[in-house]
């Protein structure tokens, strides 16, 4: 289908514009099955980018998928309108679209007041979230990641909870922040562009990327990135707004925040910050990673003590995102899929669990751990759908979170010595385990034990999930389950992407290695710890590969399952 | 006829203004037959001749020290605007405010006009001179024309005196110059500058420039030149506001770009030493401007500290075009783009700061916009779009206009440069966040809020508000139109 | 023509308005003290235009007196007004708007 990715865009923008001008106020069930349905049909409209992939002559070799464009949109300043994915963007565009349905469909009780102005904004966002994840011009792109903040400044300010005016403003703010020192790198890079492109500069992608900058230069552009990304994504320092945002938000806004909007972050550091600017990266990447290991360990102390069942799930991201940074900067194949695919199991997982609090948030009104306790009896399908996602997202082997949590950190096993320590495992485990804890531990307070609460009882007795709500978990569980047990499909869209990327990066990291005097050999020697049963062959394997990094990781992960 | 042509422009306007005048001495007309009478005559009056200057390519006289050049007739075009706006939104505001008569005004305004053209336009500092007093006289006059409500005496009163002393500086500048280069006319004093050649030395010439820029800030209202800016655009009648907010400010921008690019470039020492200095009054400017802005309360008087924050950009924009040594066209253009784009987003809030107005208040709370965004949707929403454009969202002229200033920074390519655009965004965001602020009284009132009455607005404000928030998002989304025209201006 | 003199006094005139304006307390003495540096000005191009055996300077001048005389034509109105309003010419009545 030609178009496809302008059609996906475009069709929720286009329903919220009917809705503001054609729908009466007072039609909010028509309103509600409309918003919910163009988002379904936007979701059945991406699907044919998932069984048509293979079809797509361009895939195999890495490049843009369902590419639109190039074509002029602001001529004088060589503003592009350019559309595309690849194996790694089109997940996320697939993610997205699912997880539009799920917060149209979910919020049809939880949104009492203001319906229409609540589904126009979700439809609009939508566009916007869309937009980031298939535009391949930085202008394009800037505009979308900007847009996007307005309709999710609306959600969370309008219909979130008690302090959702400091939350809103402060989700804004911060955001923008990053966004315009991201912008001045982007201009930066603009104004490099003139050389390769008969002295027009652009901000088309495919020129930018071809662009060899200079290591100092790189550096600082990588800086302005690095703010707005990881404000966005959020790493460990920059992460204040999120908890607030996810704590305040409607139900429907956590899930896509958590879903979609803080993929945008390590998106723009996949999409941007490595292939346009590897030295910098490689530069930056002991900073990036104590950043990441902070990220994941704090954030799993701070959930380990949350009273609110929202808040843990809050912090559980700042953790979890810290994994999917670790796994990116480990600059292997096997890191980045891993990363990858941790975003993905990260917005299904932690999408359900903001769900699934949501649930039992509209019968019973509070989130606080304390009121619970025995709910397992009360509620017995919620505890078994509960159960699962908490499993998922702990990383149990069988369900999606191990596969992405065991690539990573079989990424960060082979990324090469001299970049960082290999102690990075050490804390990835332990974050896992503090992780697995405090779901855990929450699971059981929540679900175990006597009922202690009065109130609990009055209002969850005979009152566990209804249809709609099995109906809008159901997808997220399969989708756990098949990608725990099945993820190759998944993993092979995205490898001739990730190997396009690796190709940028591998030659900054041999020249890094070439500068301080290493030679490759060094991670033979690691090798041959490791498989120390058989050392002439890992010597072999060494020599014939010198780049450890950019090893397959499918063999090494069959071994580690021995 | 060649020399009718070039005075062509004032010559019209100047004889709609005293035809005005005259009606308004002699005749008995009823004010909202006035009101449409004065919008037709300027439509007229004053758009023939930047079409017959267009379709001319322009004309530049030294004889008549006017330059009609594509920098002066896109500036004509925006005060043209300006103007308009203001005369289509005056007998609305002064029925609602039972003055009936002041018919006075619309000739003043066609006089401020007159001379915001002729200060745009000047290559001589004579000139320059008399298109600055003639409008700002006017402004004077119009900013006090409601001499029954203090607030607008008073600040009349504050725009008179302090602009009296910033003319006066201005004047001493200019005689520093002349005494210096011997010479009044801009082309002269560049070739005078290019040789180098100064009777009393550089530094005399450099306290001249120094006079003269602070006299521009003044009307710009850069920081530390900006205390009359909130007083005047609070107690000002809300269409005179938005004129003098607009029309004023792209006048004084389009004299500093036109002593830049036709006097100043001559030596490259001086235009580099400049930049430090705009750079640095912009930054200040930004920030000020925008900390302010925080504290503040009054609809009209936020309005006010925007407004010299946007100068700050404005600032930053001069300060690119005159940063690299030579004229960047890049500046000159974004500078053209931001005044058209403020033009819009600016009087579309005033439109909305007038229409909450009460009868006998100049400025109201900012609580009187509480929960419009349920009661009054439309306009809350058009209020919200203007304001998110004064913010620079995307998708707005608003931005665009920012993302050329700061490209221009950025394409400089050194160090300083960069910097300076980080920090002009980081105050940027800061300004944001009062503009969100009017957003979240709009749409997030919280309980103890009586939610307010729904804003009283003319045919004619719905008109001007429409227009504009049109061409708020038309030149956000496909800017090629005004690129074009401000294209024009580089040549 | 040796000039300084006339610079001297001009710049005399000048900081005696710079003065006045910003310590008087009414109105319209502010608004002398004003002219009188705007009269500076005249001073300093008129010298000039001596000098340099120049019309133009001299010219500026005509045009500056005029451009003052419709200055305090306005202003006096303006002040008048102000009067009306406050029943006095203290710049410090004019206290109605602040920050």
């Amino acid at each position: 289908m030609p178009y496809i990715l302008s059609l996906l865009t475009y069709i929720p923008l286009a329903a919220a514009l009917i809705v503001i001008f054609f729908v009466p106020k007072d039609k909010t069930r028509f309103i509600k099955y409309f918003a919910t349905g163009v988002m379904l049909l936007d979701f059945i409209l991406s699907l044919p980018l998932w069984f048509g992939w293979w079809g797509a002559s361009s895939q195999a070799k890495g490049m843009w998928v369902f590419e639109e464009g190039p074509f002029d949109w602001i001529k004088s300043i060589g503003v592009k309108y350019h559309f595309g994915v690849d194996g790694m963007s089109v997940l996320l565009v697939l993610l997205t679209t699912l997880l539009g349905v799920l917060a149209a469909w979910s919020s049809w009780k939880y949104i009492k007041e203001r319906e229409k102005e609540y589904y126009v904004w979700l439809l609009i966002l939508q566009t916007g979230m869309i937009g980031v994840f298939c535009s391949l011009d930085f202008f394009l792109f800037y505009v979308f990641w900007e847009v996007m903040l307005v309709p999710m400044y609306f959600l969370i300010g309008i219909w979130g909870g008690p302090n959702k005016l400091y939350a809103a403003i402060k989700f804004f703010l911060y955001t923008l922040a990053g966004s315009v020192l991201m912008l001045i790198g982007i201009l930066a890079l603009y104004f490099q562009t003139g050389a390769l492109n008969n002295g027009q500069n652009t901000f088309d992608l495919d020129v930018i990327y071809k662009l060899n900058l200079d290591p100092s230069f790189q550096w600082w552009i990588f800086a302005a990135f690095f703010v707005g990304f990881a404000i966005k994504v959020p790493m460990f320092p920059f992460h204040t707004w999120l908890p607030d945002a996810h704590v305040e938000a409607p139900t429907a806004g956590s899930v896509i925040l958590a879903g979609v909007l803080l993929k945008m972050g390590t998106y723009g550091f996949y999409r941007f910050s490595l292939p346009i600017l590897p030295d910098a990266t490689i530069k930056w990447i002991p900073f990036l990673m104590i950043l990441s290991i902070i990220g994941v360990i704090y954030g799993a102390m701070v959930s380990l003590v949350q009273k609110d069942m929202k808040k843990l799930v809050a912090y559980s991201s700042v953790s979890h995102l810290g994994f999917c940074m670790a796994g990116m900067f480990a600059l292997t194949e096997a890191g980045i899929k891993g990363s990858i695919l941790q975003m993905i199991n990260h917005g299904i997982s932690t999408g359900a669990l903001f769900l699934l609090v949501g649930i039992v948030y509209e019968r019973t009104h509070t989130r606080m751990i304390k009121e619970y306790g025995g709910l397992a009896k009360l509620m017995p399908v919620y505890a078994a759908i509960f159960m699962v996602i908490t499993l998922s997202s702990i990383g149990l082997p069988g369900l999606n979170g191990f596969v992405g949590e065991i690539l990573i950190l079989l990424g960060a096993y082979h990324m090469p010595a001299f970049l960082f320590s290999k102690s990075l495992i050490f804390f990835l485990v332990s974050g896992m385990v503090l992780g697995a804890a405090y779901m855990l531990w929450m699971y059981q307070r929540v679900f175990f034990g006597e009922v202690t609460n009065p109130h609990l009882e009055e209002h969850v007795k005979g009152n566990d999930m209804n249809w709609r709500e099995i109906g809008y978990m159901a997808p997220l569980v399969l989708l756990a389950v098949w990608i725990g047990l099945y993820p190759s499909p998944v993993i092979k869209r995205m490898e001739p992407s990730i190997k396009t990327v690796m190709e940028k990066v591998t030659p900054a990291i041999d020249r890094l290695r070439e500068a301080k005097g290493i030679k490759p050999a060094n991670n033979v020697i690691e090798k041959k710890e490791w498989k120390s049963e058989t050392p002439a062959a890992a010597e072999d394997q060494g020599v014939a590969a010198p780049e450890a990094g950019a090893e397959n990781a499918a063999p090494a992960q069959e071994h580690k399952g021995e | 006829m060649e020399s009718f042509k070039l005075v062509m422009p004032v010559v019209s306007l100047s004889v709609l203004g005293l035809g005005l005048l005259m009606l308004t001495s002699f005749a008995k007309v009823r004010d909202s037959l006035f009101g449409k009478l004065s919008l037709l005559g300027t439509v007229l009056l004053g758009g023939y001749p930047v079409l017959f200057l267009y379709s001319r390519g322009g004309a530049v006289s030294s004889a008549a020290m006017l330059s009609w050049d594509s920098l002066g007739l896109f500036f004509y075009l925006v005060c043209l605007a300006a103007s308009l706006a203001a005369i289509a939104l005056i007998p609305g505001y002064f029925s609602f405010k039972e003055v009936p008569g002041r018919q006075e005004a619309y000739p003043l305004i066609v006089f401020a006009l007159t001379g915001m053209v002729v200060m745009a336009s000047a290559n001589h500092f004579l000139m320059f001179l008399l298109g600055l007093e003639m409008m700002s006289l006017c402004f004077y006059v119009l900013a006090g024309i409601l001499r029954e409500q203090e607030y607008a005496v008073e600040s009349s009163l504050k725009y008179f005196i302090l602009g009296v002393f910033s003319s006066s500086l201005l004047i001493l500048g200019m005689g520093f110059i002349y005494g210096s280069t011997g010479e009044l006319s801009y082309a002269r004093i560049f070739d005078a500058m290019l040789t180098g050649d100064f009777r009393f030395g550089e530094p005399m010439v450099l306290l001249g420039f120094v006079l003269l820029l602070a006299g521009l800030f003044f009307k710009l209202s850069l920081v530390p030149f900006h205390f009359w800016a909130p007083d005047v655009y609070q107690g000002a009648p809300t269409p005179v506001t938005a004129l003098l907010s607009v029309g004023g400010k792209a006048a004084a921008l389009a004299a500093t770009m036109r002593l830049f690019l036709e006097v100043i470039c001559g030596s490259e020492l001086l235009s580099r030493k400049w930049f430090a200095l705009f750079a640095i009054l912009g930054i200040v400017t930004v920030f000020t401007g925008s900390l302010i802005a925080l504290t503040q309360s009054r609809f009209k008087r936020l309005l006010a500290y925007s407004s010299i924050v946007h100068a700050g950009f404005l600032a930053l924009g001069i300060a690119a075009m005159a940063g690299g040594g030579g004229i960047s066209p890049k500046a000159v253009q974004a500078l053209g783009f931001y005044a058209a784009a403020y033009l819009f987003m600016n009087v579309s809030a005033f439109v909305c700061a007038q229409a909450i107005e009460k009868r006998s208040r100049m400025d109201e709370e900012l609580s009187s916009l509480s929960g419009l965004g349920s009661t009054s949707p439309v306009f809350a929403a058009l209020l919200s779009l203007n304001f998110l454009s004064l913010a620079g969202i995307p998708l707005t002229a608003g931005f665009l206009g920012k993302f050329y200033i700061f490209s221009a920074l950025v394409e400089q390519g050194t160090k300083p440069f960069y910097w300076i655009a980080a920090l002009g965004l980081l105050g940027a965001v800061i300004a944001t966040f009062y503009y969100l602020k009017v957003l979240v009284i709009l749409y997030f009132p919280s309980k103890e809020q009586i939610p307010a009455p729904p804003p009283k607005m003319s045919p004619e404000s719905w008109a001007v508000l429409l227009i504009c928030s049109f061409f708020t998002v038309l030149f956000g989304v496909f800017p090629g139109a005004v690129l074009a025209l401000a294209d024009i201006v580089t040549r | 023509m040796n000039i300084a003199p006339y610079l001297l006094l001009a710049g005399f005139l000048f900081s005696l308005g710079l003065i006045g304006a910003l310590t008087r307390r009414s109105a319209i003495l502010v608004f002398l003290s004003v002219e009188l540096m705007l009269n500076s000005g005249n001073l300093v191009f008129l010298a000039f235009a001596r000098a340099l055996q120049d019309t133009g300077g001299a010219v500026m001048v005509l045009f500056i007196l005029a451009l003052s005389a419709a200055e305090a034509a306005v202003g006096t109105a303006i002040i008048v007004a102000f009067i009306r309003k406050r029943g006095t010419a203290e710049i410090d009545a004019a206290n109605l708007m602040r920050w």
